[in-house]
């Protein structure tokens, strides 16, 4: 009797357990699918790529669709227009952000509470309303010609403040005392206990920004007026515009390219990432 | 070592006021335990002497020098804090040798410091480990470690042992007076334990809501105590108060001084009862017995009684105290007391 129950409380576990195996796969599928299609559609010819019913694995593997987008569009321009427009964000966003965080945290100044009730607006207002100011705040600066219309309104950015203000919150006031006991000075403090252990939370607001900013579309193309400062995003919509119609091996090979990064930086940092989001302190 | 004189000290957290026009001497090279229930300040004046949570008034000296206003890290003091408050990114080492790289200390002598501390501590083994992978009572030494190695003037301890289980907490309290004998440093340790303090102290500072209710060596305060607080805060279990029948006075007595009378012996207090409970000691047995006056406590080496029997207690002149109607203790005229409790008129 024992037995058998104690038999059918591990089928039932193993049961659960292939179930909860079959879920995440298949979740996996779901997710990854769109990233397969594009990169084997990259590798196909055109021919194949509009076939129905649609091959699931390139019948000829060609490179074709790469060097086409190689020679269209001059990629180290725009290449390097979109790297300097994402990393001078970050790296501000690395300076304000986290300074503004850390303000947040641990100072008592006046005026707080009302700073902060600005930020939080801040991070609810949609972009989209903020256009046509910012726009013109640019053309009287005579900056429209530049990088800059495309990095300086994201310098700061509220999500991050919040996020990393948290984790600044987070660690407990002891460790500031011992370490003022330590005799560290307040910028010791800062780059030794504070940042450190609030690392996952800043790479994770970082790793956001970066993200949003190399995938900006809209931004540029309303804040740019040549071709000088567009970035890769605005380039590769370039290629849609073909007269024969939608190239998808030609897209595909550009979204590919556009995405790789992103995904390198992601598979680099994904441990950093879940960490963010859960507890790290230790007692 | 170090004297640390506390002079005239306040302290307001708002508009609460946590501790009042408060003095106090912390001999050189003695260990002191700031003792009391938990809100009673210890901690706040522990904080005033690290110089981390300031007095808002009065001042704190060291050797004669006055140190309000000095930074904690230049106060030549170390603190073990409850939570060990331990630097999680940095390894043991890092922890350890923090206070030595902010004071530009050479690297030799860096690391000759560490590795010495580290032996005295136990843990060289564990040198380049990080806290997270280490046990609590490790993570304790850790803490210990990093306050060793400042070889400072003044130990400060808040509750040091209070997170470990209770097997270890009485192996490190006698490490802990071990290494106070071996420095000879000035140790003020805070705690609300009071077997803790009994155990550790040269000078037990009782405290109670800011206040300082009575100071002095661990045997006057068990045996000497100036008021009820007192009586009550030490020994385990505590003295019995009961009421003296007929005044505003009330009368205590240790538990272990309370015998168990075959015939009418003539002790000054005596009294029949009912044994309520029995709780095996091993050495001794508590007994709970039911008073006319109130339930009291007995520690006893008679091991005869149960429940439900009827006993007499007596407890003899010299080993009652006295209380006045505002709880504080009846120095003069005991003798007068003890005589009218003899007679029977009180």
């Amino acid at each position: 009797m024992n037995l058998t129950s104690s038999r059918s409380v591990r089928l039932r576990r193993r049961a659960m357990g292939l179930l909860s195996l079959l879920f995440k796969l298949a979740m996996a599928v779901f997710f990854l699918f769109p990233f397969y299609w594009m990169i084997t559609t990259a590798f196909k010819t055109y021919g194949e790529s509009i076939r129905f019913p649609p091959t699931l694995w390139p019948e000829s593997f060609t490179p074709e669709a790469f060097s086409d987008v190689w020679q269209r569009i001059d990629i180290p321009r725009y290449l390097k227009n979109s790297l300097l427009v994402s990393l001078g964000v970050v790296t501000l966003q690395a300076v304000f952000n986290v300074t503004a965080a850390y303000g947040f945290a641990r100072y008592e100044f006046r005026g707080k509470r009302w700073m902060w009730a600005l930020v939080m607006l801040a991070f609810m207002i949609p972009t989209q309303i903020t256009f046509v100011p910012v726009y013109i705040l640019f053309s009287k600066a005579k900056l429209l010609g530049t990088l800059w219309p495309q990095i300086l309104p994201f310098a700061a950015n509220a999500y991050g403040i919040f996020l990393i203000r948290q984790s600044f919150l987070q660690v407990p006031d002891e460790l500031v005392e011992a370490a003022r006991m330590d005799h560290a000075g307040e910028l010791k403090i800062l780059t030794h206990i504070m940042l450190p252990m609030c690392r996952s939370s800043i790479i994770t607001a970082e790793l956001f920004s970066f993200i949003s900013t190399w995938n900006s579309y809209f931004w540029p193309l309303v804040m740019t007026n040549s071709d000088k400062v567009r970035p890769l995003t605005l380039a590769m919509q370039r290629l849609q515009d073909a007269h024969q119609g939608l190239e998808w091996p030609v897209l595909m090979a550009a979204n590919s390219l556009l995405v790789l990064p992103v995904l390198l930086l992601f598979l680099l940092l994904s441990r950093q990432l879940l960490s963010s989001f859960g507890y790290r302190g230790i007692k | 070592m170090a004297e640390i004189v506390l002079e005239h000290v306040s302290k307001s957290f708002g508009s609460t006021r946590v501790i009042e026009d408060l003095s106090l001497t912390l001999r050189s090279g003695a260990f002191t335990v700031l003792l009391g229930p938990s809100g009673c300040g210890k901690t706040t004046l522990l904080r005033m002497i690290a110089g981390i949570g300031p007095a808002t008034s009065g001042r704190v000296y060291m050797d004669g020098v006055d140190i309000t206003a000095l930074p904690p890290g230049e106060r030549n003091v170390a603190m073990v804090f409850q939570s060990y408050a331990i630097y999680p990114t940095m390894t043991v080492r890092g922890n350890i040798e923090f206070c030595l790289k902010n004071n530009k200390v050479p690297r030799a002598e860096r690391q000759r410091r560490v590795a010495q501390v580290a032996r005295t501590v136990g843990l060289e083994d564990y040198l380049d480990r990080k806290p997270s992978q280490l046990s609590g009572g490790q993570r304790q030494r850790i803490a210990l470690a990093r306050a060793l190695v400042k070889e400072p003037a003044v130990f400060l301890m808040d509750e040091p042992l209070s997170n470990l289980d209770a097997k270890l907490r009485t192996a490190m309290r006698s490490e802990l007076i071990q290494l106070h004998q071996a420095l000879g440093a000035t140790f003020v340790y805070v705690t609300h334990d009071q077997t803790e303090s009994m155990a550790m102290a040269d000078h037990i500072v009782l405290m109670n809501e800011g206040k300082i209710l009575q100071q002095g060596d661990p045997e006057s305060i068990y045996r000497d105590p100036d008021n009820i607080f007192t009586a009550q805060f030490i020994g385990t279990p505590p003295a019995n108060i009961l009421p003296l029948p007929g005044s505003n006075f009330r009368l205590g007595f240790r538990p272990e001084k309370v015998r168990f009378l075959a015939s009418e012996e003539a002790l000054a207090y005596t009294r029949p009862g009912t044994v309520v409970t029995r709780e095996m000691l091993g050495v001794e047995v508590l007994y709970k017995v039911r008073l006319p006056e109130g339930d009291v406590m007995v520690r006893s080496a008679c091991f005869q009684y149960r429940a439900g029997d009827t006993v007499c207690l007596g407890v003899a002149g010299e080993d009652l105290y006295f209380f006045d109607e505002n709880g504080l203790r009846i120095r003069s005229g005991c003798g007068e007391l003890i005589r009218r409790l003899e007679e029977g008129t009180l």
